[in-house]
């Protein structure tokens, strides 16, 4: 069940009836139940590895608290750290490093036939498992209290506005909220939340989906288009994977926000950044805190000398990277973006100006263009099929070569690419992810109304899946 | 919400917080509603634009393949016109290109025919289509399903050959009565918003850039009596890209070639139904070219165990089976359809068969 799906239009206010009519705990336990039933849809399979991601470190979590020994905690926490990194390698990465190994070692004159088992990926995988691993860290490292309730520490893993593709939730802000009453969401926070689920649709049925026919076939066949027509394909990937995920992200925002729950923000008009390291401070925000708090510091992160803290910079982001997917097109993504931060952190200081400073047009439109070029560079390795694919799509535009240009893929990209820059603006401007509740009440409907027309054409057919389901 | 707390200030003056916050929120009312009155008013301006616009958008594309949705509306408008024809071809693309309803009506007098046989799909969904939707809604008395040896691989059962998005599809699930409360929503919604009902041909102008071409044009069976392919040359000319295509996709539809007994069972069961309705069923092995012969991984001994499962099949079902063999390839469109002479040719084929079926329905029709 997507949330693009005429499915998950009936089921969450189903949901959402039942749960008002309810007490604290029966909330929690229908929230559970439905979490089951929403990721069970996807492939009821893999339940079991969601259930023993989360007694596992529920349990982790109880013994952390009945020892203060350091070498037996230290113990604990690596059960959990094995069991959710076992499953997490064993169903996302097997396959990748017995087929990269293979040929690695068949190249320096090895040759070995390990078994390839042709896994199948459960759904949302490396998001749950980082929930758990940051609760048990965060008890672990005694930065909070391990909570008593198997049921509210399994509905936060399960918790299924955010259990496929985030945001990635953090126990210290969200297990107290599953701990105690709701507050039913009044007028305006219920319509602050149905905005965030119309823009989230918006960005994904009209501007995500629609721009995925012309991104696909740029990727498929390079050699038959031209250097222009590559360079807008790599444009309008840029703009689907933010309509995409953004938009998902908004819609689980919207959703859990009218079942009382807050989510961290996700995104914040990132393609507004102007450098590299204030993208990461706006892109995917639950998942470079994690990498921060998780990886980056515990690693030294910028403490020690400056040769430490760029090897710190780049493990982070190829692990970053890694976590994407079971490839090495996302390795080499993070590679360029850990080689991207530690440059900029080597000859500039604009991260932390710019962390504080408003966007201006005037100055700082040359820099964000020169930053949106260099993440697109990055984004022809995360989109391609191959290393070798990716070089060859940059080395035609370099060369650029000629062929068909698909002139209403020009169209779509600068109609999608002004749609989300407008949105993002006027988020900006506003300082709200839903400006149009400070307009007009006339403009509001308007701009409501404008939004849904497209939303009901360009969502015909199967639902598109969000392209995060795949990581 | 906390509603009215135990103590309020409006107490002392005798007129309560809540009357107040009611009032003032009946004030308010109008303001909250104002968004949503105006998107409901541009959305119903969207509605009568599209609605005025109707005749120049095409009907909303519910089946998996725009032949499926044409041959589908042309039943429908035949059953409810009370047009149902006495001969009903059923098939994949080889029956869908050689059979000429309009000919084999000319040769067989006093019939009508025509042609529900549906390119690019596999024995299981030709014969869910051909049980479920046609027969029923056509009622005819003469069956002729055309296939060849590549329905009988086991490899036309994979969901991937589109037997997966046939079963799956919505108006599938819904005209075999199989529809959920999603699919029950989706009709009432086509059957009330114009801009839900037309939105693919309204999406059209961003996305046919990418759509893949399809081979058959449903164009050229209007009304089910024209035919797919009347003058491609075999392998000569604008048809060589496509015969090439073709043989390509034979050569995977015959790789590992095996007389599949779940094939045979399909085949058999979709006989025996038609028959139990009351139609006799003409099973007619399709004429083939020497080359789809040759791409079968062991050539005729391959062929001929199709053949013999064909005649076996027909047999245990009550079916009458004949085997045109192999023909000229002058008479093909390309290595595996027939043009519009070989159309013709089998039309002079079939129309004596054909016509001691209708004579023997006739017969046993009360």
């Amino acid at each position: 069940m997507t949330f693009n799906s005429l499915q998950y239009a009936a089921f969450l206010p189903l949901v959402l009836i039942a749960y008002w009519m309810l007490g604290r705990r029966a909330q929690n336990l229908l929230l559970l139940a439905a979490s089951y039933v929403f990721y069970g849809a996807f492939d009821w399979r893999f339940l079991g590895l969601l259930v023993l991601s989360t007694l596992t470190d529920f349990v982790v979590g109880r013994m952390l608290e009945g020892t203060d020994d350091d070498g037996r905690r230290r113990r604990i926490f690596l059960v959990s750290l094995a069991v959710n990194l076992g499953i997490l390698g064993f169903f996302k990465y097997f396959d990748f490093f017995v087929t990269d190994g293979t040929r690695l070692l068949g190249q320096l004159g090895i040759e070995v036939s390990p078994p390839v088992l042709r896994i199948l990926l459960p759904v949302g995988i490396s998001f749950y498992t980082f929930h758990g691993i940051s609760y048990a860290f965060d008890v672990y490292r005694r930065k909070i209290e391990p909570t008593r309730s198997l049921l509210d520490f399994a509905v936060f893993v399960a918790f299924f506005p955010q259990l496929v593709a985030g945001p990635i939730g953090r126990a210290h802000l969200q297990l107290p909220q599953f701990g105690r009453q709701r507050t039913r969401p009044d007028w305006p926070e219920a319509r602050r939340a149905a905005v965030l689920i119309l823009l989230g649709l918006f960005k994904k049925v009209a501007i995500a989906d629609m721009l995925a026919p012309y991104v696909n076939e740029a990727f498929s066949s390079p050699e038959t288009t031209s250097a222009l027509g590559l360079l807008v394909g790599v444009w309008a990937f840029a703009f689907q994977i933010y309509g995409d995920f953004s938009g998902y992200s908004d819609i689980a925002r919207g959703s859990s926000s009218l079942l009382g729950i807050s989510l961290p923000e996700n995104f914040n008009q990132p393609y507004l950044s102007r450098s590299v390291t204030e993208f990461w401070r706006r892109w995917h925000i639950s998942l470079s805190n994690w990498l921060r708090d998780y990886l980056y510091i515990p690693l030294g992160g910028n403490r020690g000398r400056g040769l430490l803290t760029y090897r710190n910079l780049l493990l982070t982001m190829l692990i970053g990277g890694l976590w994407h997917g079971a490839a090495l097109t996302f390795v080499v993504w993070g590679g360029l973006h850990g080689l991207y931060l530690a440059g900029e952190r080597r000859f500039s200081r604009v991260a932390d100006e710019d962390a504080v400073r408003r966007w201006s047009l005037r100055k700082d439109l040359v820099r964000t263009f020169v930053t949106f070029q260099l993440v697109c560079l990055a984004w022809v390795f995360f989109r391609a099929e191959s290393v070798g694919g990716a070089l060859g799509y940059l080395g035609r535009i370099a060369r650029l070569q000629g062929g068909a240009t698909d002139r209403s893929a020009v169209g779509l990209l600068v109609l999608s690419a002004a749609a989300v820059l407008l949105i993002d603006a006027a988020q900006h401007q506003a300082g709200d992810h839903a400006p149009m509740l400070r307009w007009s009440p006339a403009a509001r409907g308007a701009a409501y109304g404008l939004m849904i027309i497209p939303i009901v054409v360009f969502s015909g057919g199967s639902p598109v899946p969000f392209i995060y389901f795949n990581f | 919400m906390s509603g009215v707390t135990a103590i309020e200030p409006g107490a002392e003056t005798g007129r309560s917080t809540s009357g107040r916050r009611f009032r003032a929120a009946r004030r308010r009312r109008p303001a909250g509603l104002l968004p949503l009155a105006v998107a409901l008013a541009v959305l119903l301006l969207a509605e009568v634009a599209v609605g005025a616009g109707r005749s120049q958008l095409d009907e909303p594309e519910v089946w998996p393949t725009p032949e499926l949705q044409k041959k589908f509306a042309q039943i429908e408008q035949r059953a409810e016109g009370g047009r149902q024809p006495e001969i009903v071809l059923v098939g994949d693309s080889m029956m869908d290109a050689g059979g000429d309803p309009a000919a084999l009506a000319g040769a067989v007098p006093g019939t009508t025919v025509y042609n529900a046989a549906i390119a690019g799909e596999t024995l299981p969904v030709v014969a869910d289509w051909t049980t479920r939707i046609v027969q029923p809604r056509l009622e005819p008395k003469v069956v002729v399903i055309g296939f060849s040896s590549n329905e009988l691989n086991p490899s036309v059962l994979a969901p991937e050959t589109g037997l997966g998005a046939y079963r799956s599809s919505r108006v599938v699930r819904a005209a075999e009565g199989r529809g959920s409360p999603v699919d029950r929503a989706d009709a009432f919604l086509r059957e009330h918003s114009m801009l839900y009902r037309y939105r693919s041909s309204l999406r059209r102008p961003f996305s046919d850039q990418v759509a893949d071409p399809d081979v058959f044009d449903p164009d050229l069976t209007p009304d089910g009596q024209g035919l797919a392919f009347t003058n491609l040359g075999y392998l000569e000319k604008d048809g060589a890209a496509q015969a090439q295509a073709v043989i390509q996709g034979v050569i995977a539809a015959l790789a590992g070639f095996t007389v599949g007994l779940e094939n045979v069972t399909i085949l058999q069961e979709m006989i025996r139904t038609i028959r139990v309705r009351g139609a006799r069923v003409l099973l007619v092995a399709m004429p083939v070219t020497d080359d789809l012969i040759a791409a079968h991984p062991k050539g005729e001994a391959d062929y001929a165990k199709a053949m013999e499962a064909f005649a076996g099949a027909a047999g245990r079902s009550g079916a009458t089976f004949v085997q045109p063999g192999i023909w000229p390839s002058p008479l093909f469109a390309d290595p595996v359809h027939l043009n519009g002479v070989g159309a013709a040719q089998l039309t002079a084929y079939l129309a004596p068969l054909v016509q001691q079926e209708v004579a023997a329905a006739r017969l046993s029709t009360p």
